[in-house]
């Protein structure tokens, strides 16, 4: 999967959010529409919010089985 | 007793004084003894005053933290590097952004006895806040149980894990994505000593183990001057 589909379903699950969700990052906090804008315009901020759901990702994968 | 700050100045900040409100809950319910100080009362100098008249007390901050700061409802630190050693012989349990990174091990060198808090800057989503309240407080809840902070900390990071899951189940995959990066940048020093990114450091806590490893340039400096008196 490329950097591109994993921003356009990060994207996806931002939109569906309601109008009064806010994404905070310390003193940051981002509402939906500023988020959309930042995954368009912020590589940094691109790149952070990929690095965050493919270390969930890899935090599932790397579980043990339980039982 | 527990000192609780919790300054309101913004949106972030009503948050994380509604997560304090929780704790305070917590302390009515099970008798234990606490301060609140709250809004504009959450300064410097009253945090000072009630630390230096009371020294059993431990502290809760919630609100904005930085590397080598916790923040005040007045844009002025209540904790940083200048007054940090009035943590001697405490705990504090930070429900704020990266004060483990320097000031946690200031603190842990000057002998307070559990620094709680984040390495990194905390994330969070406001589809999750419950989730996020319960696992900000879990260790405090904890160990007003009765446990040690190092069996805080497990369960903490255990409870975090369950949360996540159980976010994703939900559909809320970045709130379970914030919730992983808290929950990887949660630390206890002294249920575990504080890392370092610097390679000599590594290699004299290595060496030496942490309480020596950490302190080795002023040990290095006492030892010159033993020397110097010697000769």
């Amino acid at each position: 999967m490329s950097e591109k589909s994993i921003v356009e379903s990060i994207k996806e699950n931002v939109r569906m959010q309601n109008d009064s969700w806010r994404f905070v990052m310390g003193r940051e906090s981002l509402t939906k529409s500023e988020v959309l804008k930042r995954l368009d315009n912020d590589k940094g901020f691109r790149k952070s919010l990929v690095k965050l759901v493919v270390e969930l990702s890899i935090d599932i994968l790397a579980r043990k089985p339980r039982g | 007793m527990w000192l609780v700050v919790r300054p309101v100045f913004d949106d972030v900040t009503e948050i994380t004084f509604d997560e304090a409100q929780d704790v305070i809950d917590y302390f009515a319910e099970k008798s234990v003894p606490y301060i609140d100080l709250a809004r504009e009362d959450a300064v410097r100098e009253n945090v000072e005053k009630v630390l230096k008249e009371n020294p059993e007390t431990n502290m809760y901050h919630a609100d904005h933290g930085s590397e080598d700061k916790i923040w005040g409802n007045d844009n002025r630190p209540v904790i940083d590097l200048e007054n940090v050693e009035l943590l001697r012989g405490r705990a504090i349990y930070n429900n704020n952004c990266s004060s483990a990174k320097k000031l946690g091990v200031e603190a842990w060198k000057q002998g307070c006895l559990a620094f709680w808090g984040y390495t990194e800057v905390v994330y969070f989503t406001t589809d999750a806040l419950e989730e996020f309240k319960e696992a900000m407080n879990y260790g405090l809840k904890r160990r007003i149980d009765g446990f040690s902070w190092s069996e805080c900390l497990q369960k903490t990071k255990e409870r975090m894990t369950e949360l996540i899951d159980a976010l994703v189940k939900a559909g809320k995959a970045l709130a379970a994505s914030c919730l992983r990066l808290d929950r990887d940048s949660l630390v206890c020093y002294n249920a575990e000593p504080p890392q370092s990114g610097c390679v000599f450091r590594r290699l004299a806590i290595r060496l030496f183990g942490p309480e020596v490893g950490w302190k080795l340039r002023e040990s290095l400096r006492r030892a010159f001057y033993v020397l110097l008196g010697v000769f």
